[in-house]
């Protein structure tokens, strides 16, 4: 198994597999197409020049995890019903980050094409929303509250329809 | 995994927000994906945030299909027939007629088509639980005003200002009209007569039907 050495935009190198690095599908089209180029033998670096070091050291953590032996880089199908159960409660402690964090490990993953990890991140974003109103939600992802008065008076009243009481009735 | 991950995630809500230019430079992808998690009140309330969220239900109507798919599994079929006018009715459209025919419960939170006739708001009631209420059942939150008299011994002065339900009389519907009035409307309204909940819970009688 090859070693790669995978470089964060502040010049901090990461030595992983190249099996955890190719879970990545930018970094393992990058792979392939450097190791066309330089052959075989020389070092493989790729920079990685939108991610920063602890955002990378953080998704690296992601792949190494997820390539260990057990793991089918295909697909979960294959895995054992213990290792599934295992990585499940790992992605939970995983996602213990704050929003920030989250933030910006959601953007790496779409950069570096992850698709569990994007997967994660996505829910991860929309457990954050969810329960809250959209003034809530506003203040808490830094959003603008860009409606022209006429327009969000619009938007409540056409809204309406959908508001039957389903929150009284989940309390339930 | 969606439990777990909301177990998780919960424990972040608490946590200091996101930089103030970070959430709106997602991108589009990916605020569509999450977006397409959100569960049918959220995602209605995410229409309202802001409007680079709302250009991205509106540029994508499969977002929409998603939704309404999720929210109405069974109207698979009927979605295209009779929707909404015609087959080519975007998936907007049809999730806005749908959503206004099909409402919940009131009570057991059911999906129905059902719409109950009047009262403080318009309440919709599905078949079971409407004709329950001839035989009153513990579990119901809803009471008809016959048994809500026995119950909590209130005149009919007493129940004048509640909030209530009006319906065809489940037994014939040639008979008086039924209505129905919440179980804590009424509870707070005997300790008003009765002045206390001691006293309430001493005048209470249990259901005749029961």
């Amino acid at each position: 198994m090859r070693t790669v050495i995978l470089r964060s935009s502040d010049g901090a190198d990461h030595i992983v597999s190249s099996e955890a690095a190719s879970l990545s599908r930018t970094v393992q089209s990058l792979l392939e197409e450097l190791e066309a180029k330089e052959g075989e033998e020389s070092p493989l670096i790729v920079p990685l020049p939108n991610v920063c070091d602890c955002t990378l050291r953080k998704v690296l953590q992601y792949c190494i995890q997820h390539t260990e032996p057990g793991t089918n880089l295909t697909g979960r199908i294959h895995v054992s019903e213990t290792r599934r159960r295992d990585l499940e409660v790992w992605d939970r402690n995983y996602m213990l980050v704050s929003t920030d964090e989250l933030y910006h490990l959601v953007m790496a993953a779409h950069y570096l094409n992850v698709p569990g990890l994007l997967e994660l991140c996505c829910e991860g974003i929309a457990n954050l929303i969810r329960g809250k109103s959209p003034q809530h939600v506003r203040q808490h992802f830094g959003l603008v509250n860009n409606f022209e008065k006429a327009e969000e008076e619009d938007i409540r009243r056409t809204n309406l329809w959908a508001l039957v009481d389903e929150k009284e009735l989940a309390k339930k | 995994m969606k439990d777990s991950v909301r177990d998780a995630v919960d424990g972040i809500l608490q946590e200091e927000a996101m930089t103030s230019q970070a959430a709106a430079h997602l991108p589009n992808e990916v605020l569509q994906t999450i977006l397409g998690l959100l569960d049918q009140d959220t995602f209605i309330l995410a229409l309202q945030v802001c409007k680079e969220w709302r250009s991205t239900f509106k540029a994508d109507d499969d977002l929409w299909r998603h939704h309404a798919l999720k929210r109405f599994p069974l109207s698979r079929t009927t979605m295209n027939r009779n929707g909404t006018r015609g087959v080519d009715a975007s998936w907007e459209a049809k999730y806005k007629s749908l959503a206004s025919i099909q409402t919940f419960c009131y009570d057991c939170g059911a999906y129905t088509s059902r719409k109950t006739c009047g009262g403080w708001k318009q309440r919709a009631l599905c078949g079971r639980c409407f004709e329950g209420y001839v035989e009153s059942r513990p579990g119901q939150r809803l009471i008809t005003k016959t048994n809500a008299k026995f119950v909590y011994r209130l005149r009919n002065e007493d129940l004048q200002a509640l909030p209530k339900l009006v319906d065809k009389n489940p037994i014939h519907y040639k008979f008086e009209l039924m209505e129905l009035y919440r179980k804590h409307d009424l509870r707070r309204a005997a300790i008003e007569r009765w002045g206390g909940i001691e006293e309430m819970l001493k005048q209470l009688r249990p259901l005749p039907h029961v």
